[in-house]
């Protein structure tokens, strides 16, 4: 296969492709509603005392939303996501830790994003979501519009939710085979 | 055990390709993905066109992603630039 065996130079290296055929695996990329997912997120902006809450998952350039909770521009519904580059879980791709960002304004990896100039995201709490096959898809997370501090047992529910989305993901695509 | 599936051919799948997406755009992935398997057509072993079918899904599935990175990227720009599309 030309995507293993002969790989020019300019393509993605392996890992990335590997990790795209898994969110493909799940059918992440596709545009459809996911009522598990969306309970969940509205599950977690309740117990976090946030406004927004998201599943997301990250493509190749992009982040789309596989749920969402939360007020947001209609433009931003209609697109699905984001460029890459604006999305608070794309470090997961290299870290697989969840991370908590108190003021993204005061944070110089974030204060320009227009997720925070434009639409005022303040404040961030995720952690990763990742295959049973070990590929990290996106992340699960909650914003908030003004500066805060989460919780010390948040980090730990939000791992317990990002699970539950896992194996709800993994049985619906062995269910399809 | 006997059986009476017949056995698949380069023909039969070409076929069946073309009647999805046309017969110029069949030829020419099935064309690509033979030879980016360093296989020669006609592919008539099992085996040898079990590996382009795989070839042929997950090219589907990548292409799949990078047409929802534009969408969104387009959407994107569309909607933030002062032009618009």
């Amino acid at each position: 296969m030309m995507l293993l065996e002969e790989r020019p130079a300019s393509l993605r290296p392996r890992r990335d492709i590997d990790r795209l055929l898994d969110v493909a695996r799940l059918g992440l990329d596709r545009e459809q509603p996911r009522p598990f997912l969306q309970r969940v997120v509205d599950e977690v902006a309740e117990a976090l005392h946030a406004p927004i809450a998201v599943a997301d998952v990250l493509l190749d350039d992009v982040q789309v939303f596989a749920a969402l909770h939360g007020p947001a521009p209609q433009w931003l519904l209609d697109a699905g996501g984001t460029p890459i580059e604006w999305s608070f879980c794309r470090p997961f791709l290299t870290e697989r830790r969840p991370r908590i960002v108190r003021d993204l304004r005061e944070d110089p990896r974030w204060s320009d994003n227009p997720l925070v100039t434009g639409e005022g995201a303040r404040a961030y709490i995720g952690v990763p979501l990742i295959s049973r096959r070990g590929h990290v898809l996106g992340g699960l997370c909650a914003l908030d519009l003004a500066p805060r501090d989460f919780a010390g047992e948040s980090i730990g529910m939000l791992e317990r939710r990002a699970a539950e989305i896992i194996d709800n993901l993994e049985s619906e695509a062995a269910a399809e085979l | 055990m006997a059986s009476d599936v017949e056995r698949p051919t380069e023909a039969d799948a070409l076929a069946a390709i073309a009647e999805l997406i046309g017969p110029e755009m069949a030829a020419g992935i099935w064309d690509l993905s033979v030879r980016a398997l360093g296989l020669r057509r006609p592919v008539e072993s099992t085996a040898d066109l079990r590996r382009v079918a795989e070839h042929l899904m997950a090219t589907g599935d990548l292409v799949r992603v990078a047409g929802r990175s534009l969408k969104v990227r387009a959407i994107t720009y569309d909607a933030l630039s002062p032009t618009g599309g």
